[in-house]
Formats: C-alpha cells, sequence, structure tokens
C-alpha cells in the first residue's frame, strides 16, 4: 500500500488526475491511498510524513508559496517522498534540484506521460523500500536497504552498519551477523553495493566521494579503498549514479 | 680478454638499445627497475654469445630477449615492440656488415681472415658499436621517426615487412659471404642502400602519420564548426521567438488593460486563464545559473522535443563551473546529440536524462533509450555515413574529458545508455 498526495489549485484537474491515477495503479497492480489537497497548507503534518509520491503543482494562483516550497516542507517531513512537479511551464532549476524532483510534467502532456512517470515512480520506491532480511543470534530481522551504510568483515562475522538517510550522528546502530563478506557481495552487488576493500562492502547509495585513497560517506565516515580493483569500482559508481 | 671486449660491445649495443627505447616509448616501470631490466639483459645476452650455437638462434634469441624486456618495461602494445625490435636489431647488423665488410675491401681480406687481426677487428667492430651508438642517439633527437609507435593494421605490417626482410638478409650475408673478400664491397654498398631504405621508409611512415592526424584534426575542427553554426542558428531562433513573445506580451497586457478598464473582471479572468494555457512551450527552459550550459541545454532540450523526446533535465547552480567555453559546448553538444541520435532509432518510449551537478566535482550524466551498443576497447560503432565529419563525436568528448582530468564510463543495459563522467573543478 502506497500513499499519495495530488496537490493543485485547480479542483476539477485533480478529480481527473486522482481517478487517471487509480487507473493506472490498477494496471500496474499496486493497492493506493490517494489524497487530494486544493491548497498545500491543508496538507496535515502525519500526512506529510507518510507520503511516498506527491504530485505538486509549482505555480499556485493567488498563494505566497510555490510548489518548491511546499515541496521543501515535505522533504523536511519525508526525505524519501518521490516529488513530481506539474507545471504550464516547466523550468529547470537548482531549486528543483534541491527538492530533488523526481519528474516535471507539462500538465497538457501528463494524460500520456502519467502511466510512464507512475511506473517509474513506483518501480523507485519498491526498490528503495527493498526490505532485507538478516538473522543477528538467531533473530530475524528487517532491515532496508537504503539504511544501510556498509558491511565490514571482522573475523568470522559480517558487520552492517546502519543509519537513517540524512541524519548525520547519533543514530548509528549496528548488527553482528555470523556469515562472510562474500556471501552478503553475492546477495547485493546486484543491488547497488560495491567491495570497495577485502572488509568493506558499500552501499552505493549512501557513497558520497570515491577516491583511490578512499571512500567517503554521507555521514562522513572514510573507509580504505583497495588499488587493485579501483579502476573497475569508479566505473560502476559513476554508472550508479548516472 | 674475448669476453671482456665481448661484453664491452654487448654493453654499446645495450646503452644504444636503451636510446632506442628512449625514443619511442614512454617507460612503464621506475627508473631503478628500468635499469636493473637493462643490466639483467646485457647479462643474459653473455650467456649465449659467446656459445657455439648458430647464428640464427642467436639472433632469434636476441630478438626475444630484446622484445620481452621492452614489453617490461615500456609502455605500448606487443606489436610495437617487436616491430622497434627489429628495426634497432637490423640497424645494428647494417652497422656490422658496413664496417666489417668495409674495413675488409680496403685492406683486402675477407671477412674470416679480418677475425684473425685482433687489434684491427677489436677497432673495426668497436667503431661499428659507436656509430650504431651515435646513430641511436640521432634517432632519439629526430622526433618525425617516434610516430612508428602508434601505427596499427596495415602501416604496421608495411613497416614490419622490410626491418624483417632486412634482418634477415644481413644474417644470410654474414653466414655466407664472410670468405668472399672479392664482393666485400658491393656488400657494403647493398648495406648501405639496404640502411638509406630503411631510415627512408621509417620517414615516410612517419609523415604518412602526421598527415593523417592533421586530416583527423581537420575532421574534429569541422565538427567544432558545425556546432558551433548550430548553436548560433538556434540562439538566433530563440532570439526572434522571444522578441515575438515580447511583442505578443505587450498586446495582451493591452487587452487585459482594455478588458478591466471596460469593467469587465470576469473576463479579464477568462483571458488570463485561456493565455496561461496557450504558453506551454517556453523558449528557456533551463536555468542553471551558467549561461553557456544554459544555452546549448536549451537548444537540445528543444531539438529533443521536436523529435518526441522525453527530456528531464536536473542542475545545481553551475555559475561556478569555470571550463573553458569550447570544451564545455563540444562536451556537452555531442553528448547530448549522441542520445538525441539514440533515441530517435528506438521505437517505444524515447527518454533522455541529462544531470550537469557541481559538488566537490562536476557531475556529468547523460542516459537515453537506446537500442543496443556494442561497446568494444572503450569506442562505441558509429552509425553516421560520412566518416570524414563523423564518428568523432565519442573520441572529442573522451579526448575532452582526458585533457580535464575526469574519470568517465559508458554503458548499455536493458535499452538504457549511459554516460557518466566526474570532471574535477
Amino acid at each position: 500500500m502506497i500513499r499519495i498526495i495530488l496537490c493543485d489549485d485547480d479542483a476539477i484537474f485533480l478529480e481527473r488526475m486522482r481517478r487517471d491515477i487509480r487507473a493506472t495503479l490498477k494496471k500496474l497492480d499496486v493497492e493506493a491511498v490517494i489524497q487530494i489537497f486544493t491548497e498545500a497548507e491543508m496538507i496535515p503534518q502525519k500526512t506529510m510524513q507518510e507520503c511516498d509520491i506527491i504530485f505538486l503543482d509549482i505555480d499556485f494562483n493567488d498563494k505566497k508559496y510555490t510548489g518548491i516550497d511546499v515541496a521543501r516542507k515535505i522533504r523536511e517531513a519525508r526525505k524519501s517522498a518521490i516529488i513530481i512537479f506539474l507545471t504550464n511551464y516547466i523550468e529547470y532549476a537548482p531549486e528543483g534540484y534541491e527538492v530533488q524532483a523526481f519528474r516535471y510534467a507539462l500538465k497538457s502532456e501528463i494524460d500520456k506521460k502519467l502511466p510512464q512517470y507512475l511506473r517509474a515512480a513506483t518501480n523507485r520506491l519498491f526498490a528503495e523500500k527493498e526490505p532485507f532480511q538478516i538473522n543477528v543470534s538467531g533473530e530475524p530481522i528487517t532491515l532496508y536497504l537504503e539504511d544501510i551504510l556498509y558491511i565490514e568483515s571482522q573475523g568470522h562475522n559480517a558487520v552492517i552498519f546502519t543509519q537513517n538517510p540524512g541524519k548525520k550522528s547519533g543514530t548509528q546502530k549496528e548488527y553482528k551477523v555470523y556469515s562472510t563478506l562474500a556471501r552478503f557481495e553475492q546477495q547485493l552487488s546486484e543491488r547497488g553495493f560495491l567491495r570497495i576493500q577485502k572488509s568493506y562492502l558499500v552501499n552505493m547509495r549512501r557513497l558520497k566521494q570515491y577516491r583511490c585513497s578512499e571512500a567517503v560517506l554521507d555521514n562522513g565516515i572514510t573507509l580504505p579503498v583497495s588499488e587493485k580493483t579501483y579502476s573497475e569500482n569508479k566505473k560502476k559508481f559513476l554508472l550508479w549514479r548516472g | 680478454m674475448e669476453k671482456i671486449i665481448s661484453a664491452f660491445w654487448s654493453a654499446l649495443e645495450m646503452c644504444s638499445q636503451l636510446l632506442f627505447w628512449k625514443a619511442i616509448f614512454q617507460p612503464r616501470v621506475q627508473k631503478r627497475i628500468y635499469l636493473l631490466v637493462v643490466v639483467a639483459v646485457w647479462a643474459l645476452n653473455q650467456l649465449y654469445i659467446n656459445s657455439t650455437l648458430p647464428s640464427e638462434l642467436i639472433a632469434g634469441l636476441t630478438l626475444l630477449l630484446y622484445t620481452v624486456a621492452s614489453c617490461i618495461v615500456n609502455k605500448g602494445k606487443w606489436h610495437q615492440h617487436i616491430l622497434t625490435t627489429f628495426i634497432f636489431v637490423g640497424f645494428s647488423g647494417i652497422f656490422d656488415t658496413i664496417f666489417l665488410y668495409g674495413a675488409s675491401s680496403m685492406i683486402g681480406i675477407s671477412v674470416s681472415d679480418l677475425v684473425w687481426r685482433k687489434f684491427s677487428y677489436v677497432v673495426i667492430v668497436t667503431s661499428g658499436k659507436l656509430f650504431l651508438l651515435l646513430g641511436a642517439w640521432i634517432f632519439y633527437r629526430f622526433p618525425v621517426f617516434r610516430k612508428t609507435q602508434s601505427l596499427e593494421g596495415k602501416w604496421l605490417f608495411l613497416s614490419l615487412l622490410f626491418p624483417i626482410t632486412s634482418t634477415a638478409t644481413l644474417l644470410l650475408i654474414f653466414n655466407n659471404f664472410q670468405d668472399e673478400a672479392d664482393i666485400s664491397v658491393e656488400i657494403v654498398f647493398f648495406c648501405a642502400v639496404l640502411a638509406i631504405a630503411n631510415i627512408a621508409i621509417l620517414y615516410a611512415i612517419g609523415l604518412v602519420q602526421d598527415s593523417t592526424e592533421r586530416l583527423k584534426e581537420n575532421a574534429l575542427l569541422s565538427q567544432q564548426m558545425e556546432i558551433q553554426t548550430d548553436n548560433i542558428v538556434a540562439l538566433e531562433k530563440s532570439y526572434r521567438a522571444q522578441r515575438r513573445a515580447t511583442h505578443e506580451f505587450k498586446n495582451q497586457l493591452q487587452a487585459i488593460s482594455d478588458l478591466l478598464a471596460l469593467g469587465e473582471i470576469d473576463e479579464a479572468k477568462k483571458y488570463i486563464q485561456t493565455i496561461q494555457g496557450q504558453q506551454t512551450t517556453r523558449i528557456f527552459c533551463v536555468n542553471s545559473h551558467h549561461p553557456i550550459i544554459d544555452a546549448v541545454l536549451n537548444h537540445k532540450y528543444q531539438t529533443a522535443r521536436e523529435h518526441g523526446i522525453d527530456v528531464q533535465i536536473k542542475v545545481n547552480d553551475l555559475s561556478g563551473v569555470a571550463l573553458e567555453t569550447d570544451q564545455l559546448v563540444v562536451l556537452l553538444s555531442n553528448l547530448l546529440d549522441n542520445a538525441i541520435e539514440g533515441c530517435c532509432r528506438v521505437d517505444g518510449e524515447r527518454n533522455l536524462y541529462c544531470s550537469i551537478i557541481a559538488d566537490d566535482d562536476l557531475l556529468l550524466s547523460v542516459r537515453n533509450t537506446s537500442q543496443p551498443v556494442k561497446i568494444w576497447n572503450n569506442t562505441i560503432a558509429t552509425s553516421k555515413k560520412s566518416k570524414i565529419n563523423h564518428g568523432y563525436g565519442l573520441s572529442q568528448v573522451q579526448s575532452i574529458l582526458g585533457q580535464l582530468h575526469a574519470e568517465y564510463a559508458f554503458d548499455y543495459q536493458d535499452g538504457w545508455f549511459t554516460f557518466v563522467a566526474e570532471i574535477p573543478l
């Protein structure tokens, strides 16, 4: 079940969008709760925190705020929300990057583009929300891939370091699993993980810089890098970022 | 004593070889290891050079030893090492033959007899080796011959053919005519002609390579001009469209003002909504605060839209990007042109995602739906027909990225072609 917000000052357009989104999601076999708002200030904080995908108008008539301002609030409330801007005039600008806009859609073309954009958005959503099961001292634990920072080999164990994205300190957790790093590499290499050194498997979602001397994670942690595999790994990392 | 003299000649030959290598190749290893390998080759050379092995086998071993050593210490492909070894050994043989047969004809004895006049023989052979050293030094100082390092295909075959036949011929002469004093002058003359022909061929190959490179440069320049002209036309088009839009905007303001003056507020509202709906396409849709990047992206955005491609662009504040204008234009234009061309060959969804983000580095990424692309040896096969003006797009991008010390990668997977570059700022 996913939660979608539609926010636009045109009520008729919103109803039409809701109907089309429902029809498209039915084809994709995805269940969703769709809430519509003609004024952004009416969106409750809780709804923003739970939002998975938001279709957001950029230019609200007679309002002091723009869609970008609303997107900033959404991003604060829910880091992983997928924001799709609806607009009559597309402008790709730094503000869109700042709020990590997923797509810009022309209102005049939305009927045609909606299935494509929704498919891409749900794919992204499910990829990020993908659960990952581990076993810690006989107890099964579910982690989400986006929360994993890196996995380190320590003797006969592999230690998984996790932290919620966007938080720099205080919330890091460790899970010691009786397993080899090679086993994790086998499971995760196709899902955005990179073996940067014999003792470290890093989540590329959380990798900020990858140099021949070190790898820097988004929370500032630096890890050693193998010179031997640097060139090949760098290509993988670049293509991942692309 | 004989062994010491032989070791000295071998050392002179090794020094010549060293200069020859330095003239052609970039070193692969540190200076210390380089010298160690050279000394090792010289030492190994001593093991068999004075043995009773057939001279053909000795020559073969020398060729093998020099080639392997060249592969170890120098950068370059294996066939380039083989070519240079044959050229060197060929010239070494030519110098030896000219000096020995030249001296024997002057004295009036055969080469076999000359060998027994120890002092004369040592002086003559040493002179030959010193001349070889001088020749290697001239080669080292005269850069036109260095083009041989980049030879490929038929040029490589043609340039290998002559040194190989020369070396084989010299071996033949040396083994079969040592007792023939009366034809020494002819042999010297023949060897001199062989040497001149070898030099002339190497020089000609250098010139051909030069002219091929110039042709390539001309093609690149011509493509750059094409891109610049394209951009100027696009700018002119944008300028005209902007003027037209400004003109229309004035008329629309006038119409709204007239409606308001008449008190037709509802009509004015309706009119505003109508004209809002009409303005769905914009001439300028990218605003990264970098005029050049914006100009190229706006132009390519319009072109892509005309081909029914869904374009998504991601930029942050690029005002701090201080790359050269021509590098930026050629880089972006080529990448986006390739992406548009790739999309146009797709029957289904045509998507193009471009992202230019300045952070610690400049991350440039272009991703597009594409038919399968064959990637081989860090290049892709071009589909453009005119090879004079086209086919250099990716190599130009790679060349610019090389100049900028950027790291890059490209790949085709599941219907998508992706090119990503990380450029230091």
